[in-house]
């Protein structure tokens, strides 16, 4: 059974970008890629994926109050944060809620996905 | 507050002036020889009524009293020495000695015009001598003549002159006409020279303004003595009495002149202020900064000189263009009048000394500018804090510029360069992987490290602009992130924080970031930084506080840091302080006002 992927960001050409590494990548498929916190709700409602990767910049809602809302609805899920950011400048919060990790965008390619899957798996 | 004289003394005053008057001249009809009857008793009438009258003008305008009084009192001697036309010994008598009061009296109004006091010691010396030299000189004399000198200003008769009444003694001594009379007389004329001299002294330094006043009033006295001098001497010198008597009109005629021209005096005093006053009224209306107001005021006081000076608080005086000046003022040729005389000055003017004598003007002008001063005081100090802030708005703008382009240059130089360089390299590796695909790739992932640099490097450009955290977090947070990261041990501990609009926090994370590398920079052997932030409700306070050498504030140079903190505090309402002694520390203090106008963030 591939590994399904929801990948949330205002930012467009990162959405291209994860659902080409999705697609290059074994294993693994891709339950959506959406530019709003409200399209993931309306996405994980519809059917649940096993792994969503939420920016922590948007503008409707941040990432760390989209990934409260998911887990008190679907705590099944594992939610990965990712940013732009050095994850030591990262708000306190962000370790505080039910997020599985911290990521960098600029990090993601099909590799970097599976060692990030294995290590969620075995925590 | 001088209250008005009640009208019933004024008039009561100027009854017994009449009277008086007519009585003099009745004195004067009985006795005169035919050809003289009309016009002695003429001259009494007028000798009596004119200064009576004078002095009743005088009190009723609210001139200095004494002038009034002094008039009556001078019309009461005339009256007096107008007896000296009677036939009765008695009458003659105190008629002759009443005349020796007349010229103390005149000398006394004449120097002390118009301020009612004499201002000069000569003056005093003057009127002093006067006075001793008829206490003491003349009015002896009245217990030892057997007949008073002739002829006589005040009176027509001649060789058939009454005998003095007073007389006490048996026999006139001899000295009297030998040595005692003739003194007196040199006495005098001295005395009445010298008043000339000491009025011609007082027109000389008089402003231009009292002159107008003043020459009329002193051309009279000055007649007076001076003709009553040449009286005296003519007397001696045995002139025939016919000659004599035309310097015995003048000697007389001076008086009522003398009188008319204090009140002309008077009046056109009034009139010039009403004038100058109106004038100055008239133009306060639209009067709109300080440079026109002191204009106005010059041109009512006729000084071009005048300038105006506006307390400040601290102590400090500005002139109208918001310069510092120094009171009390170091000229001799100066003086100033402070606006409203009583209580705290809202002004002050200051004008020519030569206005000296004209300081109820002056206060009047200074009363009727009053509540244009008190505007004009706040545009003053309105514009010394545009120009502050107008100045601080320039160091802002000036230093934002100089951050975008250091912005612009290290994008330029940096991220830039690392893209165009990277640019080149893909292109090159794209050609490589058609021919060496392991060796291509190789170069690719080589050239992802690079992208990797080039990230961090803006990542870094931006968060010196703005920090993300700041943003995302709050003060608290950003905060912590920098202290991490400092090569000083730096705490942060916070009270009651709550997220605040975005330039409260940026200008609060800047100052504390700016004092964190000052200590950083500056601050020997430092161990540890503190970093406190509060908020109590009206107040964002922070300071920070490091353990190093401290330094002397007052000797320290305040590099363009701190101004850099207080223009950044400023523009939020805030401020921003130092405290440091050296072994002591440095604390570095601001706060930032959280409600009114900036708000809170809910």
């Amino acid at each position: 059974m591939p590994v399904r992927i929801l990948t949330v960001d205002d930012y467009a050409p990162f959405l291209e970008a994860a659902r080409r590494v999705v697609a290059a990548t074994p294993g693994f498929e891709s339950a959506g890629e959406v530019r709003s916190a409200a399209e993931a709700f309306t996405a994980i409602d519809a059917s649940e994926p096993q792994l969503a990767l939420i920016d922590i910049h948007m503008p409707d809602m941040n990432g760390i109050e989209a990934t409260r809302r998911i887990k008190a609805a679907h705590p099944a899920v594992l939610v990965v944060l990712i940013s732009t950011g050095d994850p030591g400048q990262l708000p306190t919060a962000v370790h505080e809620c039910d997020a599985a990790a911290v990521a960098r965008k600029q990090d993601l390619n099909p590799r970097f996905l599976r060692e990030l899957w294995q290590a969620l798996q075995s925590s | 507050m001088r209250t008005e004289m009640p009208r019933g003394r004024l008039l009561g005053l100027a009854s017994l002036g009449i009277v008086l008057g007519a009585v003099g001249a009745a004195v004067a009809l009985a006795n005169t020889a035919a050809h003289w009857r009309v016009a002695s008793s003429l001259a009494a009438f007028i000798l009596v009524v004119g200064p009576v009258a004078a002095g009743v003008l005088a009190l009723r305008l609210r001139a200095p009293d004494r002038f009034g009084y002094l008039l009556i009192f001078m019309g009461g001697a005339a009256f007096l020495a107008s007896l000296a036309d009677s036939g009765d010994a008695f009458l003659y008598s105190v008629g002759r000695v009443a005349g020796w009061l007349i010229a103390p009296a005149l000398a006394y109004i004449m120097l002390a015009y118009p301020s009612g006091r004499l201002a000069r010691r000569s003056e005093r010396l003057i009127v002093g001598a006067f006075v001793f030299v008829v206490v003491v000189g003349f009015v002896p004399n009245a217990f030892l003549l057997r007949q008073y000198p002739t002829p006589y200003p005040w009176t027509t008769c001649v060789h058939a002159c009454p005998a003095n009444a007073f007389m006490v003694v048996a026999r006139q001594p001899a000295y009297l006409n030998s040595t005692l009379r003739p003194v007196l007389e040199v006495t005098a004329t001295l005395l009445f020279l010298s008043a000339v001299v000491a009025m011609w002294g007082k027109i000389r330094r008089a402003s231009p303004l009292l002159r107008r006043t003043l020459v009329p009033v002193m051309a009279a006295g000055i007649l007076y003595f001076a003709a009553y001098s040449a009286y005296l001497i003519a007397r001696r010198a045995g002139t025939d009495p016919a000659a004599l008597q035309l310097l015995a009109w003048l000697v007389l005629l001076s008086l009522p002149v003398f009188a008319a021209s204090f009140v002309v005096g008077l009046l056109w005093a009034r009139v010039y202020s009403a004038q100058a006053l109106e004038r100055l009224a008239l133009g306060l209306n639209t009067v709109t900064d300080p440079g026109q107001l002191r204009d106005l005021i010059a041109e009512a006081l006729s000084d071009p000189s005048v300038e105006l000076y506006y307390p400040q608080p601290g102590g400090a005086w500005w002139d109208g263009a918001g310069r510092r000046v120094a009171l009390p003022l170091q000229d001799a040729g100066r003086c100033v009048s402070q606006i409203p005389a009583d209580g705290d000055p809202v002004a002050v003017i200051a004008y020519d000394a030569a206005l000296r004598d004209q300081r109820r003007l002056v206060r009047a002008v200074g009363a009727s500018a009053s509540t244009t001063l008190a505007r004009l005081r706040m545009t003053v100090a309105l514009s010394s804090s545009v120009r502050k802030v107008e100045a601080a708005q320039g160091r802002m703008a000036a230093v934002a510029a100089e951050e975008r382009h250091r912005i612009g240059r290290d994008l330029h130089d940096g991220a830039q360069q690392r893209l165009v360089t990277l640019r080149i390299n893909l292109e090159l590796a794209a050609e490589q992987i058609e021919q060496d695909p392991d060796g291509g790739t190789e170069q690719l992932r080589a050239l992802g490290e690079e992208v990797d640099a080039t990230l961090e490097e803006i990542r870094s450009l931006a968060t010196g602009i703005f920090p993300p955290l700041l943003s995302d977090a709050g003060l608290g947070e950003a905060l912590h992130a920098i202290a991490l990261r400092g090569p000083i041990a730096t705490a942060v501990k916070t009270e009651g924080l709550r997220r605040y609009p975005l330039e409260i926090e940026s200008a609060a994370y800047f100052c504390c970031l700016e004092a964190l590398q000052n200590s950083a920079k500056h601050a020997r052997n430092a161990s540890e930084v503190t970093i406190r932030l509060a908020d109590d409700g009206q107040l964002l306070r922070f300071d920070v506080a490091d353990d190093g050498a401290g330094f002397v504030i007052h000797r320290a140079v305040h590099g363009s840091g701190l101004t850099n903190m207080r223009d950044r505090l400023g523009v939020v309402g805030g401020r921003v302080w130092i405290d440091s002694a050296p072994g002591r520390g440095t604390v570095v203090h601001g706060q930032i006002p959280i409600t009114g106008e900036f708000g809170l963030v809910t």
